[in-house]
């Protein structure tokens, strides 16, 4: 049984039938019935993530008394992220953990941290988070979606088999973008690269055969899936920041008791948290295996830092333009940056090395 | 990474194509008896007892390549099937992979620096890998593939992954049927890694599987496991799950050189069909 058909009732029940179920459940206290919330997730089983989400799950059992059970739906066997979604809108689904792209008509302002080159590094991130995340979740809440947290993927990078440094050397690189990401594709051609709309499984052989020579992703992402054995350079300048977000439609949610809520949210909350740090602490060892593996991580000289930053800056105003995020939050992000950077003595936002 | 099962696989299916080479009569016939068995237990402490005299016979002839090999398989066959511990797993799996290096290096040069050359180098070299090189070459990519899943949590042993595919792809072009068709499992299970969304290609591994069902015939019962734990768990393919892994539990383990692996390739599909309502 899950959330949403909890108070379900079949139609083919005779009235009588009805009737006296209905008299039984006015007289004799509820029984505990189970809610099961069935998650959908693309991360594939046997990963970190999937071990924190069963941990948590069977955290909710035992915390909630058996009253509610988390069920995992893991490697995208739900469908895509537009198919979860419709999944959640008829109650097929109370959970999923989703690109921030899928909420573009929902809640755009989700996308916020992606906008293109914003962040020098990862201690802008932190600081940027610690005081966005909760406005971001607040706006997901307010549209239906309780949140109980962001989780890193990584900052991607270009990773290139030529080098490449500034803006002229980019014109003419292939670069992969995923195939149906129009942020994606807004963000590379602001740098006036072209990109190649690719499936993620064609990557790997598109590098192969050249059909691409480039992609901006992940340092992890590129490593498990093994294009770095097809890329030599890296620009050492952190093009987006990804993350996911895991989200329960409030109108499933909001039929568990008060008390049950707030064990998921917090159990919920604490496997997120957990996914966001080990992927930050393997974004890390991932650099250096890539450094090991021969990859040259490219160093931009300050001119070239700011050039790329100021087509970076142009795409920003277009998304704002776009509807992508709005004015508000883009404000708010800048903000902070620029309070961070004025106190880190860097207000010019230049990169510092890892 | 789940490649446990593979290695155990590969490795308890290489037995007898790598012990053959042992020319010592007792190392022959304790082969036999091991992957005659049908009781896990003795199996296991057998085992044990042949790696330590591959071991002392390893002293007496550093260089033999066939007892590398053999030695090769055995840890990684005790390792995966007999091994729970994680710890004591990756130092099996590495004593397997350092002897794959020495005796893959020791038989084919562009071996030595597999590890090292750029991928471009190592393919282009791969294209003179001939029927000849078969042996010595899957040694080396399973025992690469064995030991990068006991170290999966290191990110330096997941990037070699590669390489190790590379090899194998190149032997399945050479000699599909070697080691019962082991070269079509490894790929299988490499593809079944990830969904489609995230960069994984479970039909191509798909085909693999029934590729090497095909090759390997209705007796070896391993890669119907694998198409179950693989595949159909990737792709929630429940009815392909609980079909497979049940002709598995009905078949005849019995058959000759296979019994062992086909034991427990049934102790695994038991297990696979307990955890499938918690899984489906």
């Amino acid at each position: 049984m899950t959330i949403s058909d909890r108070r379900y009732i079949r139609p083919g029940w005779p009235r009588a039938h009805v009737l006296l179920a209905l008299a039984l459940l006015l007289v004799w206290p509820l029984p505990a019935v189970a809610a099961t919330i069935k998650m959908a997730t693309e991360s594939p089983d046997g990963t970190v993530w999937m071990r924190l989400l069963r941990e948590a799950g069977a955290a909710i059992e035992q915390e909630t008394a058996g009253r509610v059970e988390l069920k995992i739906y893991p490697g995208g066997v739900m469908g895509d992220d537009a198919t979860v979604m419709r999944k959640m809108r008829i109650g097929q689904l109370q959970a999923a953990i989703l690109t921030t792209g899928t909420f573009g008509k929902i809640f755009p302002d989700v996308q916020l941290y992606n906008l293109p080159m914003q962040f020098a590094d990862f201690e802008e991130v932190d600081h940027v988070r610690e005081r966005l995340d909760a406005t971001l979740r607040q706006g997901l809440e307010d549209n239906g979606f309780v949140c109980p947290g962001l989780a890193e993927v990584g900052m991607a990078y270009a990773m290139s088999r030529r080098a490449v440094r500034s803006i002229s050397d980019a014109s003419g690189i292939k670069l992969w973008t995923p195939v149906g990401n129009e942020a994606a594709v807004k963000a590379i051609t602001a740098f006036g690269i072209s990109p190649v709309p690719l499936a993620i499984a064609d990557v790997l052989a598109g590098l192969q055969t050249g059909l691409i020579d480039a992609v901006a992703a992940p340092l992890v992402g590129a490593l498990a899936l093994q294009w770095h054995n097809q890329l030599d350079y890296i620009l050492d300048l952190p093009f987006m920041y990804i993350y996911a977000v895991m989200v329960l439609p409030e109108r499933a949610f909001g039929q568990l008791d008060d008390a049950d809520q707030a064990i998921v949210r917090r159990l919920l909350g604490d496997a997120v948290r957990a996914a966001d740090a080990g992927n930050r602490a393997d974004h890390h060892a991932v650099r250096g295996v890539l450094q090991q593996q021969g990859l040259e991580f490219i160093q931009p000289s300050a001119a070239e830092v700011r050039q790329w930053q100021a087509r970076a800056n142009a795409a920003s105003l277009e998304w704002v333009e776009d509807g992508i995020v709005s004015p508000k939050y883009h404000d708010l992000l800048k903000s902070h940056l620029e309070a961070f950077r004025n106190a880190a003595g860097n207000p010019s936002g230049n990169p510092r090395a890892e | 990474m789940r490649f446990v099962a593979l290695v155990l696989c590969a490795a308890l299916c290489g037995c007898a194509s790598l012990m053959s080479s042992v020319t010592e009569g007792l190392a022959e016939d304790m082969s036999d008896a091991l992957l005659n068995t049908e009781d896990l237990q003795v199996a296991r402490e057998g085992s044990a007892a042949f790696l330590i005299m591959l071991e002392g016979f390893l002293r007496s002839s550093p260089d033999s390549i066939p007892l590398m090999q053999a030695g090769v398989t055995l840890n990684g066959a005790y390792a995966t099937a007999f091994v729970d511990d994680s710890e004591r797993q990756r130092r099996f799996a590495a004593r397997a992979f350092e002897l794959a290096q020495q005796a893959s290096c020791a038989g084919l040069s562009w071996a030595c620096s597999a590890r090292t050359d750029h991928i471009d180098v190592l393919q282009a070299n791969l294209g003179t890998l001939d029927q000849d090189d078969v042996s010595l070459a899957y040694t080396l990519a399973s025992a690469w593939a064995g030991w990068i899943a006991a170290n999966s949590a290191d990110w330096g042993a997941v990037a070699e992954l590669g390489r190790a595919k590379a090899i194998m792809t190149r032997i399945a072009e050479v000699d599909e049927t070697h080691d019962n068709a082991g070269p079509r499992l490894y790929l299988g299970v490499m593809e079944t890694l990830a969904p489609p969304s995230m960069g994984g290609r479970p039909e191509v591994g798909r085909g693999h599987f029934e590729r090497a069902i095909e090759l390997a015939g209705s007796g070896y019962l391993m890669p119907r496991v694998f198409l179950a734990e693989y595949y159909a768990r990737l792709m929630f393919d429940r009815e392909l799950h609980d079909r497979e892994l049940t002709a598995v539990l009905q078949a005849d383990p019995r058959v000759e050189g296979l019994t062992l692996a086909n034991r427990i390739a049934q102790e695994r599909a038991r297990e696979l069909l307990e955890s499938a309502n918690d899984y489906f």
